[in-house]
């Protein structure tokens, strides 16, 4: 036989066999993957999902590199741990409910929490959520793909795992979140707990250590084949303040146990306590302004919680998580590498905002949080392969050495639009699926809106940052796919301010037409930030002040009417203002500032967004953004006539004024939002000093005015002709000294009329408008499969 | 930094503000009511009755309605259209005879301004608690909604065309000079659309027939205007003369900025003179049509002007 022949025959099976085997692991994993979504046996479950998982670390082999090597026995060796230690919670469940169905485990982990707790660390260590171990193997495999050149298996592999996300996030569901019907529970012994408990203890030191959990693995592969050479350091730079709160939350969580006011009076002193750590920080202007507002507006929701939850349970339970999830935040915003940023951000838009936003417990809250954390994961499945991308091409963790590094090689630019479409994610721009992509409106007040408020604007902060790094990099000739990248996102911004305002002219609920126009506002950070001109990106960012500003005292409202009257529906208000009437100034406030009205803020942030815009040529964008603001009005009016005024109606009769710790940081708040309307100046001293930072003209402004060539404003002097105007029809009233008479409402004769009949409710409110708006909105939901009226209620 | 000079705090309790625009709108308005007379066949008011009836509302009492939901609201709530047209006109440069105020006097903070009195008459008739205000509440919205798509569209084209192909011009001072200068916009045959697109704006913020809509006698009762009497009423009627005469000064300033001579007195009897043709066109339209239904009116009103506009910013931009 011919030896050629017969070489050429061989390669050609090894050839195919390799094929032939990624084709079997492929069918493999998907089929465990479904397997265990549907299988009613937790041990099954947990054992269908391992098996899926390692077939498809397996492709890890393939690779033929010594960095894969390792990051192979990393990732296995932390698997196998978990599923250890989760079947053996598994079994101490088992003896508690009687048999191994996940239907008789319902909501066992709230009955015996510390019996089940490793089962839920585990789970959640297993979608590779920090700060477990797995979450590094899982970077390091992702790392190792990109390192041979597989962006794109890679970017299928962290997207495939999704299908297990969402197998671990049922277990969470049945066993964790649902109620418990059995009867009373005891937990279990210390001694019986331990060896799951160190098991625990083995994957959170190494999520905590990787460096060192490593360094075994690495030996070994060192051992098998060449040593690693490309290990990326995978060291998290903790910054002070963020340290600072995952200490002071598991305080809280001990101490707050006493009672609902220790533990929110505590929570908001930790954060203020925090701000002066911010000056130790090197983070620049742009990041510690961000940080210092994140720990503000958590200082004044702390205190708004002390009301809100008092009739909640286990409060200390909500405060931890909050306050875990605002550190997670403050490390994104002052870490100054690329990868703990994404370690930061996993804290972030993790388990730990999961389980604070499903803290009512009940069954649409949970639901909808799901919803939310799934879409969420899908964005962080993004990030992490761009990070591991950019990580590949300029060899440094830093920001600014990756600039210096930056090149544009097409994985480059496949990460930076990664990047960007993960940060838009976080945005929840192009709001088709509000429900997937915004944060649920079961959730408590506090806590949606903060989120609104100030966790979303991570999305626009890294954008920003990330441009410019791209920025650094680009010489004129290879320009174009950032320019592309930048002019699709302002598009976006447009299209979504449009979307989401005419979403919320249709909604009824007070709490889902705030979310919708959170999309909508962000939408004009967006706008602005993607044009990447001073005056572009100065209003996008003052926007970015003042929409923290408005929109959360917006919510803050809507959360002290939902406590005083107990519904979120619209038409179910009516005549509130009567009965709260600082509620409902504080609230006129904050409609003023989101619809743009001069004096107060929105307005000149708008105005600049506006200008930028028309000066970067994009017309059809001013004119969206424009139009959006109308919509916005016209919305909010809907929301002022039916809750706030309008006939009273039977269900508001017993409200009552919110109380002081309400009301404290609505004042504050709304004060805040007159005050940088009048003097934008406050605000944008430090948006001058990002521009340089980003080497960008500062604009040129005073206390009150921005002017940037030929376009300038001054607030103070079109307030002081407003004010001008108010004395003179002050004026007007009171040399006018005639007697006042009260009367009723003239009903043309009419005498039996119910106040309900009078009542023009919120749904009826703009039908025409609506018929419209409805029936393009019927057309995208056909598309987009959103079924009954989700937007509507 | 723009101080409040003399002259400034002039122009704006005096003249081309306050006091002289006051007056001015209030005998436009009686104008108007008289052609309107005349078209009809009848006499009419004579020309300064709208005068008249303001101090007349000066010594009547005010009623306020128990069922008011915010007391406050419902006094204050005429304030904000007050004020916001007379910044509006303020602001506002009239060619030859009064600059504007250089800073600030801008095509952006004029959308703001301009939306002023919808929003008043919004908050008054909602805190009023009355039924017929809410039904035109609503209607207002629906109506301002549409309306405004178009005036947004018909200022971004008017930006355009000042900004003669390089960029938008957002000062009115600018655009007024560019039109001094290289004749009137609606000499341009580009612009024609836009200018009849701002003319049925016009008349839908005014709330002529055919947009007699939200402050409809027959259905409404005057709809969010049911409850006021006395001052808050003539604040309301001051206003509205203000808006007449502010809506009138940005066509000029948008499409006929043209000047009559050097002098200051020239100019400004041909600003009045053109004021005066242009209430008499108005009226010749109050006249003679009918009133739309309400989404009859936001049909139209969401196809011809916009697409109108549409037309002039296509041919400002490609021709």
């Amino acid at each position: 036989m011919n030896t050629a022949a017969l070489n050429e025959a061989t390669a050609l099976i090894q050839g195919h066999s390799a094929e032939a085997l990624h084709i079997i692991c492929t069918i493999v994993f998907v089929y465990c993957g479904v397997r265990a979504l549907f299988h009613r046996e937790l041990k099954k479950v947990l054992i269908y999902s391992l098996v899926g998982l390692v077939v498809d670390i397996r492709s890890l082999l393939t690779l033929d590199s010594s960095l894969a090597l390792a990051s192979f026995f990393f990732h296995v060796f932390n698997f196998v741990i978990i599923v250890g230690m989760m079947l053996i919670t598994a079994k101490l469940l088992r003896e508690k409910a009687g048999s191994d169905k996940l239907d008789d485990m319902r909501g066992l982990g709230r009955a015996i929490p510390r019996t089940a707790i490793p089962l839920a660390a585990g789970l959640f260590a297993m979608m590779g959520l920090p700060p477990f171990s797995a979450f590094f193997s899982k970077y390091l495999m992702i790392a190792a793909f990109i390192d041979s050149g597989n962006v794109i298996s890679s970017v299928l592999l962290a997207g495939g795992e999704v299908l297990y996300f969402l197998v671990f996030i049922r277990v969470i569901r049945i066993v964790f979140l649902d109620k418990y019907r059995g009867e009373a529970l005891v937990d279990r012994k210390l001694k019986d707990l331990k060896p799951a408990y160190i098991l625990l203890c083995f994957i959170t030191i190494g999520g905590l250590l990787p460096t060192i959990a490593v360094q075994p693995f690495v030996a070994a592969a060192g051992l098998m084949g060449s040593p690693v050479t490309d290990l990326p350091p995978m060291g998290i730079s903790w910054p002070m303040s963020a340290l600072f709160l995952t200490i002071g939350a598991a305080v809280v969580y001990f101490v707050g146990q006493k009672s609902n006011k220790t533990a929110g009076l505590l929570s908001s002193l930790l954060c203020l306590l925090a701000m002066p750590t911010l000056f130790f920080s090197d983070a620049g202007t742009y990041g510690i302004s961000f940080a210092f507002l994140i720990l503000f507006m958590g200082t004044l929701q702390f205190i708004y919680s002390v009301s809100y939850m008092e009739h909640s349970h286990k409060q200390y339970r909500f405060y931890t998580f909050f306050l875990l999830m605002i550190a997670g935040l403050l490390g994104v915003s002052l870490t100054g590498e690329i990868f703990s940023m994404f370690f930061f951000w996993e804290i972030m838009s993790g388990w730990i905002m999961y389980l604070a936003l499903a803290h009512e417990d009940d069954g649409f809250s949970v639901q909808e949080a799901t919803k939310y954390f799934t879409f969420n994961y899908l964005g962080a499945a993004f990030l992490l392969v761009a990070v591991a991308v950019m990580y590949n091409e300029t060899g440094h963790w830093n920001y600014s050495d990756m600039a210096a590094n930056f090149q544009y090689t097409q994985p480059a630019a496949i990460a930076v639009l990664l990047l960007t479409l993960s940060f838009l994610m976080k945005a929840a721009q192009l709001p088709f699926r509000i429900d997937y992509q915004m944060h649920p409106k079961p959730a408590p007040t506090p806590i949606s809106g903060y989120i609104s408020s100030t966790v979303l604007k991570s999305g626009p902060f890294m954008m920003v940052k990330i441009f410019f790094l791209a920025t650094a990099g680009v010489t004129a000739t290879t320009l174009f796919p950032l320019e592309l990248i930048m002019h699709v996102s302002g598009w976006i911004g447009a299209v979504t301010i449009i979307i989401a305002a005419s979403f919320a002219m249709l909604t009824n609920s007070m709490k889902r037409l705030l979310i919708f126009h959170t999309v909508s506002q962000l939408g004009y950070v967006v706008v602005g930030c993607s044009l990447m001109t001073s005056m572009g990106l100065a209003g996008g960012l003052l926007h970015f002040v003042n929409h923290m500003f408005f929109k959360n005292l917006l919510f803050l409202c809507a959360g002290a009417v939902f406590i005083a009257t107990g519904t979120d529906k619209m038409d179910k208000l009516g005549g509130l203002a009567r009965k709260m009437p600082i509620t409902f100034i504080c609230f006129m406030i904050g409609v003023l500032s989101i619809a743009g009205v001069p004096l107060y803020s929105g307005f000149v942030s708008k105005w600049m967004i506006y200008h930028a815009v028309m000066e970067s040529g994009y017309i059809g964008i001013a004119i969206l953004a424009l139009f959006g603001s109308v919509l916005t009005l016209a919305s909010f009016i809907k929301f002022m006539h039916s809750a706030y005024l309008g006939q009273m109606q039977d269900s508001v009769k017993n409200a009552k004024e919110a109380s002081w710790y309400m009301l404290l940081p609505m004042s504050i708040l709304a004060g805040l939002s007159v005050l940088l309307g009048v003097f934008p100046g406050l605000a944008l001293t430090p948006v001058n000093s990002m521009l340089a930072e980003f080497n960008l003209l500062p604009l040129d402004i005073t206390l009150s005015s921005v002017s940037h060539g030929a376009d300038s404003i001054n607030m103070l002097f079109i307030a002081s002709i407003l004010l001008l105007g108010m004395a003179l029809a002050a004026l007007v009233y009171l040399l006018t000294k005639t007697k006042t008479r009260k009367t009723h409402v003239f009903v043309c004769g009419v005498g039996d009329l119910t106040a309900k009949e009078s009542y023009v409710s919120s749904v009826n409110f703009y039908e025409d408008a609506k018929a419209i708006i409805k029936g393009s909105v019927r057309i995208t939901k056909k598309i987009i499969g959103l079924k009954g009226d989700y937007i509507e209620r | 930094m723009i101080t409040l000079s003399v002259s400034s705090v002039f122009a704006y309790l005096l003249f081309p503000g306050g006091l002289f625009a006051v007056l001015f709108g209030l005998l436009l308005l009686s104008m108007e009511r008289i052609t309107v007379a005349r078209f009809q066949g009848r006499v009419g008011p004579p020309i300064y009755q709208n005068i008249f009836d303001i101090i007349k509302l000066r010594i009547k009492e005010v009623l306020i309605p128990e069922d008011v939901t915010n007391k406050l609201m419902f006094c204050i709530a005429p304030v904000f259209g007050f004020v916001g047209m007379m910044t509006a006109i303020f602001i506002l440069p009239v060619s030859g005879v009064y600059g504007g105020t250089g800073a600030s006097s801008d095509l952006i903070v004029l959308i703001y301004l301009m939306a002023l009195p919808a929003v008043s008459h919004i908050l008054g008739g909602s805190a009023s608690g009355s039924t017929y205000a809410a039904i035109s509440v609503s209607r207002e919205v629906i109506l301002m909604f549409a309306y405004e798509i178009s005036f947004i569209i018909v200022l971004f084209t008017v930006a355009l065309a000042a900004g003669a192909g390089e960029g938008a011009l957002f000062s009115l001072k600018g655009i007024v000079d560019y039109q001094v200068i290289h004749g009137s916009f609606i000499t341009d045959i580009k612009m024609i659309p836009a200018f009849l697109a701002f003319v049925i704006f016009m008349l839908a913020t005014l709330e002529v027939p055919p947009f007699h809509i939200a402050e409809n006698d027959g259905d409404v009762m005057k709809g969010y205007l049911m409850e006021y009497s006395g001052m808050p009423l003539a604040l309301f009627e001051i206003t509205h003369a203000l808006k007449l005469v502010v809506l009138i000064t940005v066509l000029q300033v948008f499409f006929m900025p043209g000047i009559a001579g050097a002098g200051i007195i020239v100019n400004l009897l041909w600003f009045i003179g053109k004021s005066a043709s242009v209430v008499v066109c108005i009226a010749f339209i109050h006249a003679s049509m009918p009133s739309f239904r309400v989404d009859q009116a936001f049909k139209f009103l969401m196809i011809v002007p916009i697409l109108l506009s549409l037309m002039s910013l296509g041919m400002v931009l490609f021709l």
